[in-house]
């Protein structure tokens, strides 16, 4: 076979590479806002823990909630945890790929603006693989971090993940991350790093990552995203750490960071689980109102267990039906044949749940080698 | 290759990220999932990165295949959202559209012959399908494109 024997004209030929130089080079120059922060840390040379975070803010068209999302593969099981996934746009349900959309308004071309600080922490004890590695990119920013050039291990098998709270230098907005680790110590102390990511907002002009000896280090700031990155001396406490904000019109505020551990902070990861419903409700709430959508839709991946999958779907209806006075949950497997169709409208939510968990094992069941399940929240429009 | 010719995947993250979320996103035409896939491909090779040879060949065969795995995964999914994707040049623009239109198969023989200009060859091997299958494949998006596009 040769591609002479391919019949194109000299014009279509050059037209279609002009095209797609063009088009190729729309990615990648482009205005950061309401990008997603992708934090992905690779697995350690043991193949034990590798961890992605997502972390998704937004704020369009009068809509304002965060929410982040993080997935934990474990290797030695083969399994991917994913907690939650939801999806709210203008023009309806937007599923990606990887079963991973966030809550938050898609920008979908218009200007978004995220005037409150976000963020995901990574607190990372020093350990014996020294070869972790953080690919980081904030938009078009990229930043490499740690990649260990002292032997000092950047992630090892015990990296957490945090959560910061606190005083934001924005008023009642909401810092809200979806985040678990596979946590398995209890003491957090040096030596070790701490690494933040976030968006600073357009409010802020500086931001410190403060730790209890006195020491600082301040973040880079590029495009509205910061990194701040700190290496913790030997037996500081590193969920003391600090982030000391400063705004462009001279105040400044602290923000603590905690550790979101199942075992030791269960309240933490309540407050979060509770932010993020909270802000789904609000952004369900809004769109309905504003009427914006008639649906939202939530994937669940295939290779998620099935407990997360049914708790992020109960989540995910509850959530969909506290902004709805009607409404039912519909289950369709990747065929799109449906499963079954649960009513989310009985004013029991223990009642409620029973149902939506029962509805979500069976097709779990029903497909559960590949399964994508799609959960079509329809409201259920009252005509009176 | 030895280790001091050997680029460090950091600093082959730095300076291929760029070009292959912008190949990822012409075979997908979806940012989020150009980005997430060379997010993936990048986290997966760390592991083995030591055995990778030739990086440029390497990225590329994992990106298609990441973006064909991932559109087979998204069933019922309309086309790709089109935001993102303006040049502001009316002619290039109306052009993508039959492009990001054609299905698939043909749109990745396409990009990968006129964007990364691939032998058709070769494209049948990173594809891992049949060469005279990858012909008509281009053959048939040429004869779509030649339709509507400005010759």
């Amino acid at each position: 076979m040769t591609d002479t024997d391919i019949e194109i004209t000299p014009t279509l030929d050059a037209h279609l590479r002009r095209t797609l130089r063009e088009v190729a080079a729309t990615v990648g120059h482009r205005d950061v806002t309401g990008n997603v922060v992708r934090l992905v840390t690779a697995p350690t040379p043991s193949g034990r823990d590798s961890r992605w975070a997502w972390l998704g803010a937004a704020a369009a068209a009068g809509i304002v909630a965060g929410a982040g999302l993080m997935a934990v593969a474990d290797h030695d099981t083969d399994q991917t945890s994913v907690p939650a996934a939801s999806s709210v746009a203008g023009g309806g349900p937007e599923p990606d790929t990887f079963g991973l959309t966030y809550g938050c308004a898609s920008a979908h071309g218009r200007s978004v603006v995220v005037d409150y600080p976000v963020a995901t922490v990574v607190f990372a004890p020093t350990g014996s693989a020294p070869n972790g590695m953080v690919l980081v990119s904030a938009g078009d920013v990229v930043f490499v971090c740690g990649i260990s050039s002292d032997g000092h291990a950047v992630l090892t098998d015990h990296s957490f993940l945090g959560a910061v709270w606190g005083n934001a230098p924005t008023a009642g907005s909401a810092q809200v991350l979806e985040v678990r680790a596979d946590t398995s110590r209890s003491a957090l102390v040096g030596p070790g790093r701490i690494l933040v990511i976030g968006r600073a907002g357009a409010a802020i002009e500086g931001v410190d990552l403060a730790l209890s000896d006195g020491t600082t280090s301040p973040a880079q700031l590029v495009g509205g995203w910061f990194v701040a990155d700190a290496r913790v001396p030997a037996d500081v406490p590193m969920t003391e750490a600090r982030l000391n904000w400063q705004t462009h019109s001279g105040t400044a505020s602290t923000s603590r960071i905690d550790l979101l551990d199942d075992e030791t902070d269960a309240d933490a990861c309540a407050r979060e689980r509770s932010c993020v419903d909270a802000a789904l409700t609000r952004l369900l709430v809004e769109a309905r109102d504003a009427g914006r959508i008639e649906q939202a839709a939530i994937l669940a991946d295939g290779e998620v267990t099935d407990s997360e999958r049914v708790a992020s779907l109960k989540r995910f209806a509850d959530c969909f039906n506290a902004a709805n006075t009607g409404a039912t949950a519909t289950v369709s497997g990747p065929d799109g044949v449906r499963i079954g169709t649960a009513n989310l409208d009985d004013r029991d939510a223990s009642e409620r749940m029973l149902g939506v968990d029962a509805l979500c094992r069976a097709a779990h069941t029903q497909y559960v080698d590949d399964a994508w399940l799609l959960l079509n929240a329809q409201r259920h429009v009252a005509q009176q | 290759m030895s280790a001091a010719e050997r680029i460090d995947l950091a600093e082959c993250y730095r300076q291929q990220r760029t070009d292959l979320v912008r190949l990822a996103f012409l075979l997908s035409g979806d940012r989020e999932l150009a980005e997430d896939v060379v997010q993936v491909v990048f986290a997966d090779v760390q592991p083995r990165w030591d055995a990778v040879t030739d990086a440029r060949a390497y990225f590329r065969r994992a990106v298609t295949n990441r973006v064909k795995d991932a559109q087979r995964r998204r069933f019922r999914q309309p086309a790709p959202p089109s935001h993102g994707a303006s040049t502001g040049i009316p002619d290039v623009d109306e052009s993508w559209q039959v492009v990001r239109r054609l299905p698939p198969a043909q749109r990745h023989v396409v990009i990968l012959h006129f964007y990364e200009d691939m032998a058709l060859v070769d494209i049948a091997e990173l594809l891992g399908r049949n060469p005279a299958t990858v012909r008509s494949d281009l053959h048939r998006a040429l004869d779509t494109l030649k339709g509507t596009m400005r010759d």
